[in-house]
């Protein structure tokens, strides 16, 4: 029988999982307990939140180190190092979000089980070792990377502020975000961190061109990556454009703050599955 | 006039425009041949809308906003400028072999291409790839030599992310190239002939390693490499073409000899010489002129919007607390 080697820092990524497996878990709960008035449970469950995320944080942090010096590349590569780097990094900017928005810090009963669903999926991806390509070894893929997590984790906050909008039009679980500002100011809120998307994404989008320049001779080529990245930036120019032209109301907005956010996430780790172009990604 | 103008900026012409670019650029994805007319018709209308948007609404002119929506207009100009001047090529050099722009095949010339391609030239000189194991592709390392200031050769070695730049031509390695084989026809009557023949791309396709010419006079040759160092998949190695061992394998009249370098074969009206074996280079030629302007004013209109992003989101209020509501007008 043959044994099946594991990545040593595995172990580090799985604690971090199951952490932020107990952070979604409690968010929900103290977010549940608030309808039923258990102020003190709540209270309890709730302020376990940001320790359990910041160690979970640690956790994978410390297994994406630990991978990083021992294959020599950073996790730019296959599905679990861009799903390990991204549900570090999109738990970061929320984690970031939470302690200096306060507004923001309700949404975690939306966020954490957005960012379970990853975690998820990184327990099923193959953890195998990595080739990096040289034409990855440019200064200008670390700022296309960082804008990109930057802008996914700007719209991962806009999509938590726009879940409770959305939760909270039924009337049980409107108690639930009862202590959260109104809908309009939330909806303020979450255009404010899509327009911060939208600037992260627009210098993604330049990065991206100035690496493909030089790694492969043109600067756009309509890739299927390139494609539907522009097909997000366009989608999100024109969510922004609807809401200052037409003054559409909270839900709706919610409603294209989630369609633009599904589209990202697609974009993100959808279309690396059947794009067979250079600018593949992560497969 | 100023009517006209009002309709064309409004905001329904704009989505309309973003939903046929949208749908243009989805299409093209499928077809790429359709691209142009199914992008550039809703980029047309977009770039007429934005320019009278910012003619008649005073605030697409002030602050991060303007900056943005102006130079957002201009980038679309100068990118069309651009494609009108685009020059895109490709082209495979032997080493030791000059740039011609007869040996360029061109893949997209635009009508305004100021066509300064004869006037650059480069000599392609050794080449190395490195290989990591399981025939991964690492670091390509392609000496080329360049006019100097003197009239002299000056080397430069590109590859990867390092394209070489001649009078704005930007010519980029790519992973195709392969082994070239010298050879020299040497007829019984008449003068020697010496050329390369390109071996189809290496290691992509070690297991064809063939090609077939007729030799001025001469019978038709197919000529097989072979390369006499095994491929070991499973090991780091470096493709040097100047010395990989190789002999070649030629086929002709019905008969199959076996040359080593500098051996040759007696066939009809001549004999057929294997000098020896060295590499071709493929290359990717880009000219763009636009290029340098179109990064400067697309950094300039994403920092326009952050700018923008800046004085109206984050440094205003943030909402902290339901009481405190009226604080946060939509």
């Amino acid at each position: 029988m043959r044994a099946i080697i594991q990545p040593p820092e595995l172990a580090w990524i799985w604690c971090g999982v199951a952490l932020y497996g107990l952070a979604a878990t409690f968010a929900v709960l103290a977010a549940a307990r608030s309808t039923l008035g258990a102020s003190t449970a709540h209270a309890g469950t709730g302020r376990a939140v940001p320790g359990l995320l910041a160690a979970a944080l640690i956790c994978i942090g410390t297994g994406i180190g630990w991978r990083w010096q021992r294959i020599g590349h950073g996790p730019f590569l296959n599905m679990f190092e861009v799903l390990a780097s991204s549900l570090w990094s999109l738990g970061l900017i929320y984690g970031i979000a939470y302690w200096r928005v306060p507004a923001v810090r309700r949404t975690a009963a939306v966020v954490l089980p957005v960012l379970m669903v990853m975690a998820c999926w990184l327990l099923v991806s193959n953890p195998a070792d990595t080739h990096l390509p040289p034409t990855y070894e440019t200064p200008v893929l670390w700022f296309h990377v960082l804008l990109g997590k930057a802008f996914l984790g700007c719209a991962l906050v806009a999509l938590g502020i726009a879940g409770v909008i959305l939760v909270r039009a039924r009337p049980r679980p409107a108690a639930w975000f009862a202590r959260m500002p109104g809908d309009a100011a939330l909806d303020l809120l979450a255009w404010r961190f899509m327009l911060g998307a939208l600037t992260c994404e627009s210098f993604m989008l330049i990065a991206g061109a100035v690496w493909a320049q030089d790694a492969w001779g043109r600067y756009w080529a309509w890739d299927p990556l390139e494609t539907w990245a522009f097909l997000t930036w366009l989608a999100l120019a024109a969510a922004v454009h609807v809401r200052v032209s037409w003054r559409i109301g909270p839900r709706i907005g919610a409603l294209f703050i989630v369609g633009v956010f599904v589209l990202a996430f697609l974009t993100f780790f959808g279309v690396p599955f059947f794009a067979t172009a250079p600018h593949k990604g992560a497969v | 006039m100023t009517r006209a103008l009002a309709s064309l900026a409004s905001a329904r012409v704009m989505l309309a425009g973003f939903a046929l670019l949208a749908a243009g650029t989805f299409a093209a994805h499928d077809d790429p041949a359709a691209s142009a007319s199914l992008i550039v018709a809703p980029l047309c209308l977009l770039a007429a809308n934005l320019g009278a948007a910012i003619v008649t609404n005073r605030r697409l002119r002030r602050g991060g906003l303007g900056v943005f929506h102006v130079a957002l207009l201009t980038l679309m100009i100068v990118a069309a400028v651009g494609r009108l001047c685009r020059f895109e090529g490709r082209v495979e050099l032997t080493q030791g072999q000059s740039l011609r722009e007869a040996a360029v095949e061109v893949t997209t010339r635009g009508p305004l291409h100021p066509d300064g391609l004869s006037a650059v030239t480069f000599v392609q000189g050794p080449f190395s790839v490195d290989y990591a194991p399981g025939v991964r592709r690492a670091h390509t390392y392609s000496e080329v030599g360049v006019v100097d200031g003197d009239g002299g050769l000056a080397t430069r070695t590109v590859g990867d992310d390092m394209p070489l730049v001649l009078g704005g031509y930007r010519f980029y390695t790519t992973h195709n190239k392969g082994l070239a084989p010298i050879v020299t026809w040497l007829p019984d009557r008449g003068t020697p002939q010496t050329g390369s023949l390109h071996m189809p791309s290496y290691p992509l396709f070690d297991w064809k390693q063939e090609n077939r010419f007729t030799p001025p006079g001469g019978p038709e040759v197919r000529v097989f490499l072979r390369v006499d160092r095994p491929l070991d998949e499973l090991a780091a190695w470096r493709l040097d073409p100047q010395t990989t061992p190789t002999a070649l394998i030629v086929h002709a009249e019905g008969r199959r000899s076996e040359l080593v370098p500098g051996g040759s074969v007696r066939l009809t009206a001549g004999n057929l010489r294997f000098e020896r074996s060295t590499g071709w280079m493929g290359y990717r030629i880009f000219f763009d002129p636009t290029l340098p302007w179109l990064f400067v004013l697309a950094t300039v209109a994403a920092t326009g919007l952050a700018w923008h992003l800046w004085r109206r989101a984050v440094a205003g209020p943030l909402p902290a607390r339901r009481r405190r509501m009226e604080e946060f007008p939509a």
